[in-house]
């Protein structure tokens, strides 16, 4: 392979856009450290030149104002004023001196290298004498200049004083350079730094994000939207971002091929199918001709109660609940035999043991090189208790309306019989019919609630009641029925009754429910109490107290499920349709209320009716 | 916590009685109902219309039962779900995830 003349070049832009720049970047961040370093170093010279000059240059004015004030001393004791002017002038022309002046503090100034300055004109006889001090050296940063103060003794006296005043020289100008140079280099390498800072804060910024995103995919994320870096993170991160787009896609169109392989060779271990057959609730098992298991789906491993891996290669009398379809498989295996089988396995009275009633559906495949037979199994329990539960209820609800049917057309037949001729035979006869056409009532009452409870459109429509009125009624009602059965049976009522918010027929539907049930269940001599109380707030009790047969603690609560009736071998010669206190506390509970019972076998029960007396409870509820 | 469990029919109705506020309560929920799952092949219900309020711990209790679920293509099937549970569950994009009904008797309905 030939490499193009572009290829050959050096491209310092490629190079630095790879992990070499971080090299570059190091190298860079040495050289920042190195002027860094150099400037220092030339700072701290120049500022050792600086001291050094203003020691030689203190020095050099301590000894020129040493020079100048011996001298000055001479001609003083000389009383020679313009000699000492003459050497003021001289030391000044000869530039070693900026200025200088002699004078007695609190007299004036005797000489000065201005003569403007100079003021006494000759020496005075005595002057204020003051102890002789050694020289003093001072040094104005301002102006640069060194002023060397010193005291004269003339004639033994001290007290004059001499003021030198020179100028720095070249050197320390000389130092300012180096100090200008010096801080140039520093700033080179502190922009150099920053350069560095930047690079690596950039380039290290991506390189832990996407640090961060490998550390979350080998804990198992594969996410593209959260393995994704930002976009402002540089070219790593765009670039980290596109590599994981481009296996996404990569995936995505792997996944596609196999399915499409799959499709079109028609194997199950393809990657859709069996995904698909996993959303299944209905369990699918396939068969090979020699009774191996070759596939099974999720609910098919949850309904033989068996983990697929385990399922999978084994035979199939060997899987657990699934011999017991070992011999319709072999029959639908068999090309000669039926090519299809259906089984149901289970039994509803026993769901406690069996755990459900499942369906089998067994197909062969005839199309495969060797048959092989396909397994459907459905969990059937719920239907089939279902169809249990509707069949009793037809056939309890047959004989509850055939009991008053037979009453009525007998009755009937006699009342004409009798005819005119026979007035109290027809009025009886006219009585039962009357009384067992309002029982069919009840009967056709109670199934068109349920029909409403299992549409779930079963209301209320609250209206004014009075109570007087119903519970006369209900006592009425029951009172030939009790004495039919020498039952001794006793309302206890309140002397006064409130008027509730209630649906009238409703509730009245209820208290027949429970006052019929207790009656029916009562056996002769024995008694029912109907006991009624209303509270402050018209909330209404009532209890309907027997002593009956009463109901095993383990069946209280289930007695008032729909269709139920306790299992109970004393109440199989008693019809019921089983919906009476489903409905009675249907009606309770739509009315804000409940039904509750408290019983014990062989002692009786008491079922009470409460009904809220607030209209909120009741609006609610409604 | 107490949880109850009643039947209705072929189907079973665990009632957890209470708001899940405990790692504990949560550990317990998604014990029982996994104890109803396995019994039951699924045929079961979880009526929370007692549970007022459910932490992350009893969320994901739910979830779990529900993951457990969906492996035999079924979901978990909640009902008497209160405003609050309701957002907590919206709130934590987890609505997709289980199947939810007005009453008991709705949900019982919806095996058959």
């Amino acid at each position: 392979m030939s490499l193009s003349p572009t290829s050959n070049r050096f491209d310092i832009r490629k190079h630095f856009a790879r992990g070499e720049s971080l090299v570059a970047a190091t190298g860079m961040a040495f050289i920042a450290i190195l002027a860094l370093a150099i400037g220092a170093v030339v700072w701290i010279s120049a500022k050792t030149v600086d001291v050094s000059a203003t020691i030689q240059a203190n020095n050099q004015s301590t000894q020129t104002s040493e020079l100048i004030a011996s001298q000055a001393e001479l001609r003083l004791s000389d009383n020679d004023l313009a000699g000492l002017r003459r050497l003021m002038l001289d030391a000044v022309a000869s530039g070693l001196v900026e200025s200088c002046e002699v004078q007695i503090p609190d007299f004036g100034v005797l000489a000065s290298s201005n003569p403007s300055q100079s003021s006494l004109n000759e020496l005075p006889e005595t002057w204020i004498v003051a102890p002789e001090l050694p020289a003093v050296l001072e040094y104005s940063e301002a102006t640069g200049k060194t002023t060397v103060r010193d005291s004269l003794v003339v004639n033994g006296q001290s007290g004059i004083v001499l003021e030198v005043v020179t100028t720095r020289g070249k050197d320390a100008v000389g130092s300012d350079t180096i100090r200008a140079s010096s801080v140039g280099i520093t700033s080179v390498g502190l922009v150099l730094v920053l350069l560095v800072y930047r690079r690596f804060r950039n380039r290290l910024g991506a390189l832990s994000a996407i640090g961060d995103s490998l550390r979350s995919a080998a804990e198992g994320e594969r996410r593209v939207a959260c393995l994704i870096v930002g976009e402002h993170l540089g070219p790593e991160g765009k670039t980290w971002n596109t590599l994981l787009e481009e296996r996404e896609n990569f995936e995505n169109v792997m996944y596609e091929h196999e399915v499409a392989d799959a499709s079109t060779t028609g194997r199950i271990e393809s990657v859709g199918l069996p995904a698909a057959c996993n959303t299944l609730m209905q369990g699918v098992v396939l068969i090979e001709s020699d009774l191996t298991v070759v596939y099974a789906n999720g609910a098919a491993s949850n309904f033989l109660r068996m983990d697929r891996e385990e399922m999978v290669g084994q035979k199939l009398d060997q899987v657990s609940e699934a011999n017991l379809i070992m011999d319709l498989t072999c029959s639908v295996l068999d090309v000669q035999g039926p090519k299809r089988q259906v089984i149901e396995v289970g039994d509803v009275e026993n769901i406690e043991t069996h755990g459900a009633v499942l369906r089998f559906v067994i197909t062969r495949i005839d199309e495969a090189e060797v048959p092989q037979a396909l397994v459907f199994i459905e969990d059937v329990t719920q239907q089939r208790l279902a169809d249990q539960s509707q069949g009793a209820f037809i056939a309890q609800a047959t004989h509850e309306l055939r009991t008053p049917l037979t009453t009525i057309r007998l009755y009937a037949e006699e009342a004409v019989e009798a005819g005119s001729e026979d007035e109290l035979i027809r009025e009886k006869a006219l009585n039962v019919i009357n009384s067992e056409t309002r029982r069919l009532e009840r009967i056709v009452g109670d199934m068109l609630c349920v029909s409403e409870i299992e549409a779930g459109s079963l209301s209320i429509h609250p209206d004014q009641v009075r109570t007087e009125q119903m519970f006369q009624s209900l006592e009425h009602d029951y009172a030939a029925q009790a004495k039919d059965k020498s039952i001794e049976m006793s309302f206890d009522l309140p002397p006064k009754f409130p008027t509730i918010q209630a649906d009238r027929d409703r509730l009245g539907q209820a208290l027949h429910n429970l006052v019929g049930n207790a009656i029916k269940y009562t056996p002769s001599g024995g008694k029912v109490e109907v006991k009624v109380s209303f509270s402050d707030t018209n909330s209404m009790r009532v209890d309907v107290i027997d002593s009956g047969i009463g109901i095993e603690e383990s069946q209280q609560e289930r007695i008032f499920d729909r269709f139920c009736r306790a299992d109970d071998r004393r109440i199989a010669q008693v019809t019921g349709s089983g919906l009476g206190l489903a409905l009675a506390r249907q009606i309770a509970r739509l009315h804000g209320g409940d039904v509750t019972v408290e019983s014990a076998i062989d002692k009786g029960s008491t079922f009470t009716l409460i009904l809220p007396g607030s209209s909120e409870e009741l609006a609610k509820a409604a | 916590m107490r949880i109850e469990t009643n039947r209705h029919g072929a189907v079973t109705v665990v009632v957890p009685m209470g708001p899940i506020q405990t790692e504990e309560d949560a550990i317990q929920l998604r014990t029982e109902s996994l104890e109803v799952l396995g019994k039951t092949l699924g045929r079961f219900v979880i009526d929370v219309s007692e549970m007022t309020f459910v932490n992350s711990f009893g969320l994901e209790a739910l979830v779990d039962v529900t993951l457990e679920l969906g492996a035999s293509g079924q979901s978990l099937k909640l009902c008497g779900i209160s405003d609050t549970l309701r957002e907590i569950i919206t709130i934590t994009d987890q609505t997709s995830k289980f199947q939810q009904f007005e009453d008991v008797q709705t949900a019982v309905r919806s095996f058959l």
